[in-house]
């Protein structure tokens, strides 16, 4: 087993497709922490999680994963990560007990007790066949597989996306609990950003195939902030320091990309914290400066 | 040996009410079509006659079977739409063990089909004490290599297929070849028809008895089922090395 600090390293990692190019992205997670990976619909989210699981090759860059190389030590990582995808990719004829035995043979380390006990918390029937189960069963089962190896690095790609509230909530708390011993790390795609907003040690933001933002949550929100204001009193603020503003009938607000050193500046005018969602948002319409 | 265990597993539940259905309709025709056949009737009969029906008859077991040994067994297919192809990507077998997953499944259907056809054999020397398990495993291994060929461009093209999207425009592809390849056998087959054209149907039988009964046959059909067997392995392989764009 190999010793690392990262438990994902992503470097200048180009991938072109005919409309769209995951351009030159770069971002790290520390093991033991949970990256949140968000984004609009399109803008690279599943590219980048396909790069590098290697289930699509890359035009440029490096991808390690444990500290080894996505391509080369392929294998070795396969054996240490688990996955999961939004649709269940197993097979309706298959059981719960079916699944276990899929497993078994091809992770060393898979633990039968462990699985067990996932799909007795999950509420599983070991003997239905998966084709009855509903979407969250049929979530909580990929999980519970993904669980039950002693993955180090678990991928998710959009997979908390049309769950309901309650589901959500569980899996996410199963996923804090799978991280408690510091060695795991969790890579969490996803547009839904209150789940993240829950869990996540980083945030890693990307638009249009580029990462705009990447680094831990609290200080991202710390730091952005919406300044309101009248429009006219827009013409004060400087251009470096806004990301985007949206206007309506009373007003504009402001995304502000550094909160302490704009409430030093202006300060007659109200800052209100940001959250994960408006930072998202805000920066998506960076472009067009001013939208509503 | 553990993961071949679990992929061969897989496979073979996927396939199960395939297999179950094949085996079953192969056993019916051998009982109720072919073996009937072979019973004894009234009219006096040489041993070699005896012999040369018998084989006849073997051929005739020995083509089915190896024909539906060989087909596709929708596997493949229902990887693709199911997702679990591309899931593959993230487990940890390696592209040749899954290919060699696949060609044991293929390898135990067809064994399993071979058993029975080995049976129909026994039944045939108990009832008219003559052995034709030499001629119908020719017969069995060259249809069995010629449907696996089949099978092996069918894979082929469809497993370029990403999703299930994909499968409809894959399969149209796969079957114009198949009828490509069809087309091939069958002016190998006219090619044949020409040489024993002239010829009586008692002297085309005797004929087809004692080649396929020879040793040199059955070693060769063996050979050839052995071929197209690793090709069908490159190209799983080689399917599997593929990633998605």
């Amino acid at each position: 087993m190999t010793d690392y600090e990262n438990a994902v390293e992503i470097s200048g990692v180009t991938k072109k497709y005919d409309g769209f190019t995951l351009d030159n992205i770069s971002f790290t997670i520390p093991k033991g922490c949970i990256m949140g990976f968000i984004g609009q619909n399109g803008a690279g989210k599943t590219t980048t999680i396909r790069s590098m699981l290697h289930i699509t090759d890359i035009d440029s860059g490096v991808i390690k994963l444990l500290g080894l190389d996505h391509v080369k030590d392929e294998t070795e990582i396969k054996k240490r990560i688990a996955v999961v995808f939004d649709e269940l990719p197993f097979h309706d004829i298959f059981t719960v007990k079916d699944m276990s035995r899929i497993f078994k043979g091809m992770y060393p380390e898979w633990d039968e007790e462990t699985y067990m006990k996932y799909t007795e918390r999950f509420g599983l029937p070991m003997k239905k066949k998966i084709g009855k189960f509903s979407k969250g069963m049929k979530m909580k089962l990929q999980i519970a597989c993904a669980l039950s190896h002693n993955a180090e690095l678990l991928v998710m790609d959009e997979a908390t996306t049309g769950l309901d509230p309650v589901v959500r909530d569980e899996i996410l708390h199963i996923f804090m609990e799978y991280l408690q011993d510091g060695e795991r790390s969790i890579l969490m795609s996803s547009h839904i950003t209150s789940d993240l907003e829950k869990i996540a040690d980083m945030v890693t933001f990307i638009d249009r195939g580029r990462i705009l933002l990447s680094g831990y949550k609290d200080e991202l929100i710390e730091k952005h902030g919406i300044l309101k204001c009248d429009k006219e009193k827009l013409s004060e603020i400087d251009a470096e320091d806004i990301v985007s503003i949206r206007t309506n009938s009373f007003g504009a607000e402001v995304m502000i990309k550094d909160r302490e050193s704009a409430s030093c500046k202006y300060r007659e005018a109200v800052i209100d914290p940001a959250t994960l969602d408006d930072i998202m948002l805000y920066y998506v319409h960076r472009d067009a400066k001013e939208w509503s | 040996m553990k993961l071949y265990r679990s992929l061969v597993f897989r496979e073979m539940k996927l396939s199960r009410r395939y297999s179950i259905l094949s085996m079953i309709l192969f056993a019916l025709l051998e009982v109720f079509l072919i073996l009937p056949l072979c019973l004894p009737d009234d009219e006096p009969s040489t041993a070699e006659e005896i012999y040369i029906y018998a084989a006849v008859m073997a051929l005739i077991a020995a083509a089915i079977g190896g024909f539906i040994s060989g087909m596709n067994n929708g596997v493949n297919k229902a990887d693709i739409a199911s997702g679990w192809k591309r899931y593959t990507y993230v487990l940890p077998a390696t592209s040749k063990q899954k290919a060699a997953a696949d060609l044991i499944a293929k390898l135990l259907s067809v064994a399993r089909i071979g058993l029975l056809l080995a049976a129909f054999t026994v039944c045939v020397m108990l009832i008219r004490n003559v052995f034709v398990l030499k001629n119908a495993l020719s017969v069995f291994f060259f249809v069995a290599a010629v449907s696996l060929l089949f099978d092996t461009v069918y894979c082929g093209i469809l497993m370029i297929a990403k999703s299930e999207k994909d499968i409809k425009k894959y399969t149209v592809i796969a079957s114009a070849t198949g009828l490509l390849l069809l087309r091939f056998f069958s002016r190998l087959e006219f090619g044949l028809t020409q040489k024993m054209a002239g010829k009586t149907g008692e002297e085309v039988m005797r004929r087809l008895a004692d080649v396929s009964g020879s040793g040199v046959m059955t070693v060769t059909a063996a050979a050839a089922f052995a071929t197209v067997s690793l090709l069908y392995f490159v190209v799983m392989w080689r399917s599997y090395e593929r990633r998605e764009e």
